[in-house]
């Protein structure tokens, strides 16, 4: 399934580690009794680590019985877009989880909603909570639209969700040869180019289908969008097929540059989209994985994939074959010409430690490519903890919050191959009930913290790491000391290839103000453009270069927007036009984070004259902010 | 154009720019080659592509070639080994493929510089099957799995093997259309929905579901109409109407600590089976649930059915325990109550070693191997799933754990890296244990020594038939045991379609050779009279180092008497 966050596959969710990397945690935490012989009651003194581990694989069943666990409720509807109710969904519920904890009272996490398309979650434990609707029948999840899409999709125990279906769309069409043919059982795929909002993506899409006997293909559950439609061999699986060595053809009958867009409407079908099948020979590229952690089980598998996010998410995969010296052999067929990045993974399933190779550009040009070598290289991590500090102001609360409920983004650039311009992605982590985090599977590169609070009166007031003498030379991105924690905030931290990088800590404090209000346009009477953010900047000299004390989010349709979790103190506010080509699944790293944007930053919003003063807990509403 | 010239230019796969001609593909250093044809309806197809794929590569970088004008095609450069020939021509149909999962083609063992010649492969247009589904109110059910049952030669209804990854083709779509193409030649029932069945464990993720019902209003299968499907036959508005839907059900239970009594976090919990007098039988499906913090937990979405309600461990929960199962009855109601005890189970450690050999890349083999262990209760019967699993660690040590009480074998996972390892013996506390392990529940049985040898010897043979003909439809294998070992692992070879084998990766030593049928579940049955016949073939044959020996195996049917 695909998130708002990129793809899973490449960035791990940080949700899983190894076994050995667990039995540690439980360790400190020292939360294992031993209740049966012949494991002998032995203290936790780290002469004994040899034998109290092999206890802990024994036992480690009697993890923490969290005896009275407070437990609570998540309830909801899934509805069709005139708000009627859909009966017997399945609705899933998952947890942000940074560990092995049971999170689920019955471990619920599936549930179908009533004959009113109601549903619910009972005994949960106070964590972050992902619901998500089963795509059914034909209706898919109504797509958020992009100034929601920040908070959405994080649901806190006590929340009542409410999921939209829509009626999916569907393409049709034959795949012929020149000859006017049938080709059976090719693979056809669908793929968007643009949201139902018309904002470019970077290869979403839906499933792809078979042809039948008769050449006919149908897709159908199709988000609504602007859709190429391709043929693509599979070599991954046991079953050749003899399209395996041809380069996809786009509808009509064309490379990927010359492609026809198909829009797709929710509840529409498109027909004749058909395609005229070139099967043109590709190019091989093949070689051998290497590298990974001493001797890799025979079970944890390769997989090397081949991406083209330039000219719009080209992706092949691979089968890959296991030699006698303990190398892997991988040979991807079917290449178009094409500059591309190629990344090995192993592992990452099942306590399979994850490996992954840092990915490597390689062009394509009238000729196999042989002899690649991808060495896999062990995953970082960054483990930390959230503190609550005690405020002179405390806000009025009705219920009090935990900071297991909040959650940490780490967000990094993502640099595609060729020149397409670089992205920002997310990963998102829960906290333990004590606001501990690990946040795992994280490749060599420099990660900004942004955490996610769950409530209105707290806001993040200091980032600070352990190491006072780390040398970040990471892989992308300049070198910075770590040193103070306005640096931790501004410059991220860099992580090295397999680093794990531990005391991180990001101090929350209570008081936190808000603002909202609309965004006026330029000049009086005219539209505001389709995409704008609204930026908050601090306007005291001294947290001039302090990156939490800006904030950025996007306004709604109506020019209307909502900014939380407020340190107190004086900004400025100026709406700025998002460019036309961002994709909507991949914003730039925000403007703060980079001196020369956030000085840039600094001299419009101050030009525009729009300034605040936020005093603890206040509640700003009904502010204009003027676009620039 | 002749109406055969037309079926054959649909084969013509996409190379309308090149004159069709028969590549001759090489592969790594070898010298056998490889031709033959590929037939469609007694004629020469051209244009189709073959593959030939070998037992541990499979598809990766196996060498292809396109059939010529003759519908001929030519392999070159070939090393010795086990390979399978087939055509890839989806919608077609080949008479070998249809009846074993997995086995496609024909099998040919090549030995060095062999020019196996003449080699035909057959395809066939498969039948179609398509319709609608809809329910009692006349509307379609979308996204309903179809399920297709094939009937043997006796007219029994059996299972039908996928060989293909489009399986949304058993699938209805938006409208509740399905096409199920590609089908070889046979009789055939349609139906759609869950039987409640002994021994089915079905957990859908839904909470509706339809009671099963046959091709075009039959909820049993001797109502059910027939489908006859034959070579290019087209079956339509084969339509099903279903009956009103019912619910599945949820189980909500707790996981405690048969001991102490206290829940237990973190445990997946599972179905079953159940004999006919209500005893957990074996298996094992995973329902998604696990027991929360106060070791509750719920399954949600269980057809109706009788079923154990077992607990499996696995990495997540820490393992190495075992749970008594129990027995429930789920009707038209919510299963609430449902208490599953665990308790230790038994373990088994010891040490891996690999004799007669002192080379540190077949040493360094040992973090490749895994272990199996299978256990015969020795006690009421079955509780857990009675197995279990451990990789080797890189200094030969390994723990197997969660086993139940009984007598336990060993053997070795299969993981093709691991060929040319065997199990010479296994000793506990030095002294040999080739029954297996006696473990009494909860018992951690240490000191057992997994001895393992290393071959790269082989036996080369050939299965002749005498006084008769092999069943029309079967494959057989051929299998060496060592003759001072009990029979387990028995290394083996599939016989090709010219009667040849070859059994790799063997340590020295005397071996029997035998032969058996694979079962086809299609096929005429074997009689009883061929049965002993074939089972009565054996050779023994002695390997030392350096050389591979050869054997022929011969059946004599001429022997049976009153034979058909």
């Amino acid at each position: 399934m695909r998130t708002r966050q990129g793809e899973k596959w490449t960035r791990g969710q940080g949700d899983k580690e190894t076994g050995r990397q667990g039995d540690k945690e439980k360790e400190r935490q020292g939360k294992v009794r031993f209740s049966l012989s012949p494991c002998p009651l032995v203290p936790l003194s780290s002469r004994l680590t040899l034998s109290l581990s092999l206890c802990l694989s024994v036992f480690s069943l009697f993890i923490p019985l969290i005896a009275n666990a407070q437990t609570g409720e998540i309830t909801g509807r899934v509805v069709t877009e005139d708000g009627a109710g859909m009966p017997n969904v399945t609705v899933f519920l998952n947890p942000f989880a940074t560990d092995r904890r049971p999170t689920t009272g019955g471990s619920q996490n599936r549930a179908a909603t009533d004959e009113d398309g109601n549903f619910k979650f009972t005994g949960l434990a106070p964590r972050v909570y992902s619901v998500v609707a089963f795509s059914t029948k034909g209706y898919v999840q109504r797509p958020v639209p992009i100034s929601e899409r920040q908070d959405g999709g994080y649901h806190r125990v006590g929340a009542n969700v409410t999921i939209t279906m829509i009626k999916g769309g569907a393409i049709t069409g034959r795949v012929t040869n020149a000859m006017g043919e049938p080709l059976i059982s090719v693979q056809v795929n669908p793929m968007m180019t643009r949201d139902a909002e018309g904002n470019p993506v970077r290869g979403g899409g839906g499933r792809p289908r078979f042809t039948d006997d008769r050449g006919f293909y149908r897709i159908y559950g199709l988000q609504p969008g602007t859709y190429v439609v391709f043929t693509r061999n599979s070599m991954t699986g046991p079953y050749p097929s003899p399209y395996d060595l041809d380069t996809p053809t786009f509808h009509p009958s064309s490379a990927r540059e010359t492609a026809t867009e198909v829009m797709v409407t929710s509840g529409g079908e498109v027909s004749g989209v058909d395609i005229r099948y070139r099967g043109d020979t590709g190019h091989v590229v093949s070689g051998t994985v290497t590298g990974g952690d001493g001797s890799p089980s025979p079970y944890a598998s390769v997989g090397v994939s081949l991406t083209n996010a330039a000219a719009g998410a080209f992706s092949g995969a691979t089968s890959t074959v296991r030699r006698d010296d303990g190398t892997t052999g991988f040979a991807i067929h079917g290449v178009p010409d094409g500059a591309y990045e190629i990344t090995a993974r192993r592992g990452g399933y099942n306590n399979e430690e994850p490996f992954a190779s840092t990915p490597r550009p390689i062009v394509v040009r009238g000729a196999d490519v042989g002899g690649v070598e991808l060495k896999l290289l062990p995953f970082g991590s960054i483990a930390g903890k959230f503190t609550l500090e005690a405020a002179p102001a405390v806000c009025e609360t009705k219920r009090k919050w935990s900071l297991e409920e909040a959650l940490l983004a780490l967000r990094f650039e993502v640099k595609p191959a060729g020149s397409a311009p670089a992205q920002s992605r997310s990963i998102v982590n829960g906290l333990t009930e004590k606001g501990e985090f690990t946040v795992y599977n994280l490749e060599a590169n420099r990660y900004f913290l942004e955490p996610r609070l769950p409530n209105e009166n707290w806001y993040v007031k200091a980032i600070t790491t352990a190491a006072a003498t780390s040398s970040p030379a990471g892989a992308r991105g300049a070198a910075a000391r770590n040193s103070s924690p306005a640096e931790v905030a501004r410059s991220g931290i860099a992580l090295k290839a397999g680093e794990k990088i531990a005391g991180v800590t990001v101090t929350v404090a209570d008081g936190a103000a808000a603002v909202s209000g609309k965004v006026a346009p330029a000049k009086e009477g005219s539209r505001l453009p389709a995409r704008l953010r609204v930026h908050l900047v601090p306007a005291e000299t001294g947290a001039a270069s302090d990156v939490l004390r800006y904030a950025e989010v996007f306004a709604r349709s109506d020019g209307s927007f909502a900014l939380n979790n407020i340190a107190p103190g004086k900004y400025w506010l100026v709406a700025r036009a998002a460019p036309d080509d961002e994709p909507s699944d991949g914003p730039p790293p925000p403007a703060a984070w980079d001196a020369n944007e956030r000085a840039k930053l600094r001299k419009e919003a101050e030009a525009m004259k729009v300034e605040i003063e936020l005093k603890p807990c206040q509640r700003i509403m009904g502010q204009i902010v003027k676009q620039y | 154009m002749s109406k055969l010239s037309f079926a054959l230019s649909i084969l013509v796969l996409p190379c309308a720019f090149h004159s069709v001609q028969a590549q001759a593909v090489e592969s790594k250093a070898g010298t056998a080659t490889v031709s033959g044809r590929v037939i469609l309806k007694g004629e020469p197809a051209r244009g189709v592509m073959v593959i030939l794929q070998t037992q541990y590569q499979g598809p990766f970088n196996a060498p292809r070639a396109r059939t010529d004008e003759s519908g001929r095609f030519h392999f070159t450069g070939l090393p010795a080994g086990r390979y399978s020939v087939s055509a890839l021509s989806p919608g077609y149909a080949s008479p070998e493929d249809s009846n074993f999962p997995g086995m496609r083609g024909k099998t040919l063992t090549l030995a060095d510089g062999e020019r196996v010649e003449n080699v035909e492969l057959e395809i066939k247009r498969g039948g179609v099957i398509a319709g609608r589904v809809t329910d009692s109110q006349g509307r379609p059910l979308i996204e309903e799995r179809l399920n297709l049952s094939k009937l043997d030669a006796n007219n029994q209804p059996r299972g039908v093997f996928y060989n293909s990854p489009n399986f949304d083709m058993y699938q209805t779509d938006d409208r509740g259309l399905y096409r199920i193409f590609g089908l070889p030649q046979g009789r055939y029932l349609v139906s759609v929905g869950y039987a409640e069945s002994l021994g089915s464990l079905t957990i859908t993720s839904r909470r509706e579901f339809y009671p099963r019902v046959f091709y075009p209003n039959a909820t049993s299968e001797s109502e059910a109409k027939v489908i006859e499907v034959s070579e290019g036959s087209e079956a339509t508005n084969i339509d099903i109407t279903v009956t009103d839907p019912k619910q599945t059900q949820d189980v909500y239970g707790r996981v405690v600590d048969a001991g102490s009594g206290q829940p237990v976090a973190g445990v997946e919990v599972g179905l079953g089976g159940v004999t006919r007098d209500g005893r957990y039988s074996g298996g094992y499906s995973g329902s998604g649930a696990r027991s929360g913090p106060n070791g509750e937990f719920r399954m949600f979405g269980v057809l109706p059915g009788k079923y154990a309600i077992i607990a499996r461990p696995d990495e997540q929960s820490g393992g190495g325990f075992i749970s008594d199962p129990v027995i429930v009855d789920i009707g038209e109601d919510t299963v609430t109550g449902v208490e599953v005890r665990v308790r230790q189970g038994a373990s088994i450690s010891g040490v891996v070693v690999i004799e007669g050999t002192n080379d540190p890349k077949i040493q360094a083999k040992l973090s490749l191997v895994g272990l199996a262990a299978f256990v015969r209760s020795t006690g009421q019967g079955p509780s857990t799933p009675s197995s279990g699993f451990a990789r080797v660690n890189a200094d030969g040590s390994f723990r197997i754990s969660g086993l139940q009480s009984g007598k336990v074998a060993i053997s070795m996972g299969g993981s093709p890296d691991m060929r040319g390892l065997a199990i010479a013996r296994i000793e506990r506390n030095g002294a040999p244990a080739p029954e297996g392990i006696e473990v009494d529940a909860g018992e951690q049985v240490t000191g057992v020594r997994v001895v393992l040898v290393y071959g790269t010897l082989a036996i080369r043979g050939e299965f002749r038939i005498v006084g008769g003909a092999l069943p029309a439809g079967y494959r057989f294998f051929a299998s060496a045991r060592r003759v001072d070992q009990p029979a387990q692992n028995q290394p083996g070879a599939e016989i090709d379609a010219r009667g040849q084998f070859v059994i790799e990766n063997l340590p020295p030593g005397e071996y029997e050779i035998r032969v058996a049928p694979f079962f086809n579940p299609y096929g005429q049955q074997l009689s009883p009279d061929f049965r002993r016949l074939i089972s009565s073939v054996n050779e023994r044959v002695v390997l030392s180092g350096g050389n591979q020996q050869s054997v022929t195996l011969v059946l004599d049917l001429s022997r049976k008497e009153g034979d058909r």
